[in-house]
C-alpha cells in the first residue's frame, strides 16, 4: 500500500511538473533558430577617402550557400513555377535582367527596375524605396507579391518537399528541415557570397597606382570636383543614403512619375526620395534609374550632374566619366557561377 | 473499516492541495521569470537603442563635416537604429506605450530628411567656395560679385539668427547675378547660380532638422524608460525567487507530509504487530493452562487406574497409555516453551540455587533411564566452585536435563558424564561450563549443522526411531543465550558426542560456608570396575582428605583385603566377577579387614527386593551424599542403618485424623487429588470455588487447605485473603494448588497468606512433605 502511495504521488508531482513545462514552453517566443550556421565574414579594409573597397569574403557557409544557390534558381519560389529569383536578377549578366522593368508570373510587368543582387548585401536598405531593411527582408517582397511571383511560403515548402534533393540539402543544414527561416536564411547566405572585390577602382585605392588609366584618373577626379562622390560613396559607391531625384535642377518628366518613398512615409518632403543605387558594376545594369526609362549611361550622367549637382556636363567630361564607370566592374570570386 | 476509509481519502487531500498548490505557485513562478526575462530583454533593448541613438546623432551632426567623406557608418548605425526601433515597436504593442516609438520616429525621419540636405549641401557649399579658384572669370567686377556671393553664402552659413539670414538672403539677391552673356556660355557659373540658390533654399531647412537631432528628448526617455524597468527587473526578480521558494517549499512540504504519512503507517503496522504478538502470547498462556489441565487428568487418572486391580494385558495398555501421555507432555512443554521463548515471554530468574541440589535433581529424572539401558551416568563436579549461585535454577536444569535424556537416548553402551567446572573467574561471577559427554552414535558435520536450529533433528528417522519433536536442543540453545551463554557441540560419528554449555554465574549471593569436611587420611578401599567413574570416585575421595586404593573387580578387592586394614570399602554393586549378594558375602568374610562398608549402586531392581543392612549411595556420585553417608555411617559406628534415597515405602505414619479441604473446579482434578487424599486415609471435603471454599472454612475446622488457583466466581487468592481474615497461617494452613510458578508468583502467593505451593498432579510424597512440614499434629 506504500508503494502504491509513493507511485502515486510521484505521478502527481512529475504530472504538475509535465503542466507547468508546457505552460513553460508555450510562453516561449517562437523563434526557430536555424542552427548550426557559420555567419558570412567579410575581410574590411579602410581606407581614406569618399570611396571604399569591397571586402574580400573571409568565411562563409557552404552548405547554406549551395543551398540558397539553387534556391535562387529555383522557379519552384514562384506559384506557377516560371519565375525564380534568378529570372530578373542574373548573376552572370551584371545581377539584373537587362530590362527596363521586370516581368513576373503570367507575363505581369513590374513598375520598378530591377536592381542589381551583385554586392546588395552592402546597400544599406533594399528596394528603390529602401523599405526592406535586409537581404531576409527583401526575400518576402517578390515572393509575396502578385505580379513576381505570386506564391506565399507553405506553397513553397510544400514544393520543395517533393524533391527528394532539396529535402536531403535542407536536412542536412537544418534539423528543423524545410521551413520558411531556413529558405530566407540559405537564400541570403547565398547573396551575400555575390561581392565583386578587386576592381580596378578598388585596386587603385588601395594603392595600385596603374589600376586606372589616365583618362579613368582625369574621371575619378571629376566625380570628387563635381560633387558626384557626395551621394555615390561609401563601399558601395552609393547605397547608404537616400536622396531626392532633381534635387537642385529639374529632371526629365518620365523620371517624377515615380513618388518614390513618399508612397510608404507619406511625408511630403520625402517625394522622389529614393535610395541612392551602388554604382558597381554600372555599365552591366542599364537600363537605369527607378523605371529603367533611361537606357544609355551617358544620357543617366547628364541628367545626374544637371539634376542632382546643377552641372552641365560636356563631351569630354560625359566621356571621363564613362571611363571611370568601367573601373567599377568587379568579378565574382572564382566557383560563384 | 468505513470510518478509515474516509480519513485516508481525506488525507489524500492535502496532498492534492499541496500538488495543486505547487502547480499554482509553479505558474506563478514562471509568469514572473517570463517577466524578468522580457523586462531584461526591453531593458538590454533600450539600452542599445540609447546607445545607438548617440552614434547616430554624432554621425548625422558630423555628416557636414569636411573631413567625412562618406556615409557607411551612417549608413550602418541608421540601419542598426531601425532595427531597434522595430524591436521596440513590437515591444510597445505589447504595453501599450507609444509614446516611446513616436519620439523615435520623429528623430528617424529628421534623420534621414538632414541627411539629404547634408550630402547636397556639402557639396554646394564646396562648389560655391571652389568659385573662389576659378581661372574662367575675366572680368574682374564678375569676380568681385562672386567674391562677394562667396563671403555672404560663408557668412550664411555660420549665421543662425533668422533676420540675420534674411539680410544676407537680400543681399545676395541684390547682387544680381545674372550677367548677360556669361550665363550660356560660362556652365560654372550656371553651376554656381544654382547652387547658390540651392544653397540659400535649403540651408535653413537642414538646419531647421538638424535641431531637433541635437535636441532630442529620446536619451532622456530612454534612460527614464531604463530605470524604470530596472526598478521592475529587480521587482521581478524578487518576486520570481519568491514563488520558486514557494514552489520549493510546497514540494518539500509534500514529501514531508508523505514522510509524516509513512511515519504514521508504520507506526499502525507496529501497533498491528505489538497487538498480534500480544494475542499470541496471551493465548499461549492461556493454552498453556488449558493444555496442561487435561493433560494432567490423564496422567491422573492412568495413575488411579494403575492402582486398581488390573490384568496383565489391561496393565500394560494403561502403562502405554501413559507414557504415551508422558511423551505428549514433554512435546507440549517444548512447544509452549519455544514460543514463550520466541516471543520473548520467558523470563529468566536470579534466585540463589546449590549446583549439588541441581544435579540431584538431574540425577533423580535420569538415573534410571540410564541404568536400564545399562549405562554409566556420572558426575564429575569441579572443587573450585562456590556452593551457591545466583541463578535460574529450573531452566539449567531443565537444559541439563535435556542433554542428558539425548546423551542417554543416542547411547547403546558406555556412559553418560556430566561434568561441571570453573573456566575463569572475574568480580562478582563464575564462568561455568557443563558438559554432557557421552559414547554414543555421535553426530556427523552434516547433522550438526541443523542441530540447534528448530524442528530439524540429526536424522528425520531419529524421530521414528528416537521420538521427540526436535524443539530441545533449540531450547537449550535459547535458554542458555537468554542466560548470557552459550552452546557447543563436539562430535565425532560412531564415537561419541560432547554437548558444553558455558554460563556466567554470578557469585552475588549469600555464601554459606563450603563444607570442609576432612577426614584424617583414613584408607579407603575403592571398589569399582568402569574406570572413569573409578577416577571420578578416587579424585573426590582423596579431596575430602582419603587415602585411595583403587581396584577394579572382586577378586582385587578380595586380594587387597587380606593384605591390609581400611577403614572404608566403597564397594560398586555390579561387578565384572561378582555382584550382588554374592559379592557382598565374599567382601564380608574379611570382616575385620575392613570397619564400614557402603554399597554403591545406580538404581537396581535387584537390590530394592533384599533389604540390605548397609548403607547405599546411588550412582552417579553427589560429593555432598558421599560425605553425609559417611558421616553418618562413621558416626554411628554400629548402627548401621540403611540409607534410603527417596525410595517409595509403606507410610508407618497415619494421617487418618487429618481433615483437609481441597478446593478445585476442575472435576478429573479433583478424582486424581482425591484419590491421593483417601489413600491416605485423610478425610476430605470439597468446595469448587472460592466461594463455597470460604463458607465451609468458616463452618468447620480443617487442618489444611488446598486451594487451587483458577476458579470461577472467586478465584483462590481472593479466597484465601477472605480466610486470611479470620485464620492466621499457623492456625490454617494453605496450599496453593498450581503447575509452573515463578518465583514472583510465589512470592504472590506467600504475600497474601498461603504457606506453600504444590503442582498439579501431586504425588503421594509431595504432599507427605508438605503435610509434615505446615501441620503439626501430624508428626
Amino acid at each position: 500500500m506504500t508503494y502504491r502511495y509513493l507511485l502515486s504521488v510521484m505521478v502527481g508531482l512529475i504530472s504538475v511538473a509535465g503542466l507547468l513545462l508546457g505552460y513553460y514552453l508555450s510562453m516561449l517566443p517562437g523563434t526557430s533558430q536555424v542552427m548550426v550556421r557559420t555567419p558570412t565574414e567579410y575581410e574590411y579594409v579602410s581606407i581614406a577617402g569618399p570611396i571604399q573597397p569591397i571586402p574580400k569574403l573571409k568565411s562563409i557557409d557552404p552548405l547554406w550557400r549551395n543551398l540558397g544557390r539553387a534556391l535562387f534558381n529555383s522557379p519552384l519560389l514562384s506559384t506557377d513555377n516560371t519565375v525564380a529569383c534568378a529570372s530578373c536578377h542574373v548573376v552572370s549578366q551584371g545581377g539584373d535582367d537587362g530590362f527596363p522593368v521586370s516581368a513576373g508570373i503570367n507575363g505581369s510587368i513590374g513598375s520598378r527596375n530591377s536592381p542589381t543582387v551583385l554586392n546588395s548585401a552592402f546597400n544599406f536598405r533594399q528596394f528603390w524605396d529602401g523599405r526592406s531593411a535586409d537581404l531576409a527582408e527583401q526575400v518576402l517582397g517578390p515572393i509575396h507579391n502578385p505580379i513576381e511571383m505570386g506564391s506565399n511560403f507553405s506553397q513553397i515548402i510544400l514544393k520543395l518537399k517533393q524533391s527528394p534533393e532539396f529535402v536531403q540539402a535542407f536536412r542536412q543544414v537544418s534539423p528543423a528541415g524545410i521551413t520558411q527561416a531556413a529558405i530566407i536564411k540559405a537564400l541570403v547566405t547565398f547573396e551575400e557570397s555575390l561581392i565583386t572585390p578587386n576592381a580596378p577602382i578598388d585596386r587603385f585605392l588601395m594603392g595600385d597606382k596603374f589600376a586606372l588609366s589616365a583618362q579613368q584618373k582625369i574621371g575619378y577626379r571629376k566625380f570628387v570636383d563635381f560633387g558626384c562622390v557626395s551621394c555615390h560613396q561609401g563601399r558601395n559607391i552609393g547605397g547608404n543614403l537616400y536622396q531626392r531625384l532633381g534635387r537642385i535642377a529639374g529632371v526629365p518628366e518620365k523620371l517624377l512619375k515615380d513618388k518614390g518613398r513618399f508612397k510608404i512615409t507619406k511625408n511630403p518632403n520625402d517625394q522622389y526620395v529614393f535610395k541612392v543605387p551602388s554604382l558597381r558594376n554600372i555599365n552591366r545594369t542599364a537600363p537605369y534609374f527607378h523605371n529603367g526609362s533611361v537606357a544609355t549611361l551617358s544620357e543617366a550622367v547628364t541628367i545626374m550632374a544637371k539634376g542632382q549637382l546643377g552641372i552641365d556636363l560636356t563631351k569630354s567630361d560625359i566621356e571621363d566619366l564613362l571611363a571611370l564607370f568601367e573601373a567599377f566592374n568587379g568579378h565574382l570570386p572564382k566557383g560563384q557561377l | 473499516m468505513k470510518g478509515l476509509k474516509l480519513t485516508t481519502k481525506l488525507s489524500y487531500l492535502i496532498e492534492a492541495i499541496i500538488l495543486v498548490s505547487v502547480l499554482l505557485a509553479g505558474s506563478q513562478f514562471i509568469n514572473h521569470y517570463f517577466n524578468y526575462q522580457n523586462n531584461k530583454s526591453e531593458f538590454d533593448v533600450k539600452s542599445d537603442l540609447h546607445d545607438t541613438t548617440v552614434e547616430l546623432s554624432i554621425e548625422v551632426l558630423s555628416a557636414m563635416n569636411a573631413s567625412i567623406y562618406h556615409y557607411d557608418k551612417y549608413a550602418a548605425k541608421q540601419l542598426e537604429f531601425e532595427r531597434l526601433y522595430q524591436e521596440i515597436t513590437l515591444m510597445e504593442a505589447s504595453n501599450n506605450r507609444k509614446k516611446l516609438s513616436q519620439s523615435l520616429n520623429d528623430f528617424l525621419g529628421h534623420v534621414t530628411g538632414y541627411m539629404q540636405y547634408a550630402t547636397m549641401l556639402k557639396t554646394s557649399f564646396r562648389f560655391v567656395s571652389s568659385m573662389a579658384f576659378n581661372k574662367d572669370v575675366l572680368n574682374i567686377n564678375h569676380k568681385n560679385k562672386i567674391m562677394n556671393v562667396i563671403s555672404l553664402v560663408a557668412a550664411f552659413r555660420n549665421n543662425s539668427d533668422l533676420a540675420v539670414s534674411n539680410d544676407i538672403k537680400e543681399n545676395i539677391k541684390k547682387l544680381n547675378l545674372t550677367f548677360n552673356g556669361i550665363e550660356t556660355q560660362n556652365s560654372r557659373w550656371n553651376m554656381f547660380r544654382l547652387h547658390v540658390k540651392f544653397i540659400l533654399a535649403e540651408h535653413l531647412n537642414a538646419i531647421s532638422l538638424l535641431q531637433p537631432i541635437q535636441n532630442t528628448d529620446i536619451s532622456r526617455e530612454i534612460s527614464q524608460d531604463l530605470l524604470n524597468l530596472n526598478e521592475r527587473i529587480e521587482v521581478d526578480f524578487i518576486y520570481m525567487a519568491l514563488w520558486a521558494l514557494i514552489t520549493f517549499l510546497f514540494v518539500s512540504f509534500l514529501f514531508f507530509i508523505a514522510l509524516v504519512r509513512q511515519g504514521r503507517n508504520l507506526q499502525i503496522s507496529n501497533n498491528n504487530a505489538k497487538m498480534a504478538a500480544e494475542s499470541k502470547s496471551q493465548f499461549l498462556a492461556n493454552m498453556s493452562h488449558e493444555i496442561r489441565t487435561p493433560m494432567n487428568g490423564i496422567f491422573g487418572i492412568s495413575d488411579i487406574l494403575l492402582k486398581t486391580s488390573l490384568d496383565f494385558q489391561q496393565r500394560s495398555y494403561v502403562e502405554k497409555l501413559k507414557f504415551s501421555a508422558k511423551s505428549l507432555t514433554i512435546i507440549i512443554n517444548d512447544i509452549l516453551d519455544f514460543s514463550k521463548i520466541e516471543s520473548k515471554k520467558l523470563h529468566v530468574e536470579s534466585i540463589p540455587f546449590e549446583i549439588h541440589k541441581l544435579l540431584d535433581n538431574v540425577k533423580t529424572m535420569v538415573g534410571r533411564s540410564a541404568n536400564e539401558k545399562g549405562l554409566e551416568l556420572i558426575f564429575d563436579v569441579d572443587d573450585r566452585l562456590s556452593n551457591h549461585y545466583q541463578g535460574d535454577p529450573v531452566r539449567i536444569g531443565q537444559i541439563l536435563l535435556n542433554l542428558s535424556s539425548n546423551a542417554i537416548k543416542f547411547t547403546e553402551q558406555g556412559h553418560v558424564l556430566l561434568k561441571v567446572f570453573l573456566t575463569r573467574q572475574t568480580q562478582g561471577c563464575d564462568h561455568l561450563v557443563f558438559s554432557v559427554r557421552d559414547t554414543g552414535i555421535g553426530i556427523t558435520p552434516e547433522q550438526r549443522q541443523k542441530l540447534f536450529t528448530r524442528f530439524s533433528q540429526a536424522e528425520s528417522s531419529t524421530t521414528r526411531k528416537y521420538g521427540g519433536t526436535g524443539l530441545g536442543l533449540t531450547i537449550c540453545k535459547m535458554l542458555s543465550e537468554l542466560m548470557g551463554g552459550h552452546i557447543e557441540v563436539e562430535s565425532e560419528s560412531g564415537k561419541g558426542s560432547c554437548f558444553s554449555v558455558h554460563l556466567p554465574m554470578s557469585t552475588d549471593v549469600e555464601q554459606i560456608a563450603k563444607d570442609n569436611t576432612r577426614f584424617f587420611g583414613q584408607r579407603v578401599l575403592l571398589v569399582e570396575d568402569n574406570p572413569i567413574t573409578l577416577e571420578i570416585t578416587s579424585k573426590v575421595l582423596s579431596s575430602i582428605g582419603f587415602k585411595v586404593v583403587e581396584v577394579a573387580n572382586g577378586s582385587s578387592a578380595l586380594r587387597e583385603l587380606t593384605d591390609r586394614h581400611f577403614d572404608l570399602v566403597l564397594l560398586d554393586w555390579k561387578l565384572p566377577d561378582l555382584f550382588g549378594l554374592e559379592l557382598v558375602e565374599a567382601i564380608e568374610k574379611f570382616k575385620e579387614h575392613f570397619d564400614h562398608l557402603i554399597v554403591f549402586t545406580g538404581y537396581d531392581a535387584d537390590y530394592i527386593s533384599t533389604g540390605l543392612s548397609y548403607p547405599v549411595i546411588n550412582k552417579p556420585l553427589i560429593k555432598q551424599d558421599l560425605i553425609l553417608t559417611i558421616t553418618s555411617c562413621l558416626n554411628e559406628k554400629d548402627n548401621i542403618k540403611p540409607y534410603q534415597h527417596e525410595e517409595p515405602i509403606e507410610e508407618l505414619i497415619s494421617y487418618a485424623h487429618l481433615r483437609v479441604l481441597l478446593v478445585e473446579d476442575n472435576e478429573i482434578n479433583t478424582m486424581v487429588a482425591l484419590d491421593v487424599l483417601t489413600e491416605m486415609n485423610i478425610q476430605v471435603e470439597c468446595a469448587i470455588t472460592g466461594l463455597q471454599a470460604v463458607e465451609k472454612a468458616k463452618l468447620s475446622e480443617f487442618d489444611l487447605i488446598l486451594m487451587d488457583i483458577q476458579m470461577p466466581e472467586m478465584d483462590g487468592m481472593e479466597a484465601t485473603k477472605i480466610i486470611r481474615q479470620f485464620k492466621d497461617a499457623k492456625q490454617l494452613p494453605i496450599v496453593a494448588l498450581t503447575a509452573n510458578v515463578l518465583h514472583d508468583e510465589v512470592q504472590l502467593y506467600m504475600e497474601i497468606g498461603m504457606n506453600h505451593h504444590l503442582g498439579k498432579p501431586f504425588e503421594r510424597q509431595e504432599l507427605e512433605k508438605v503435610i509434615k512440614k505446615l501441620v503439626p499434629r501430624a508428626h
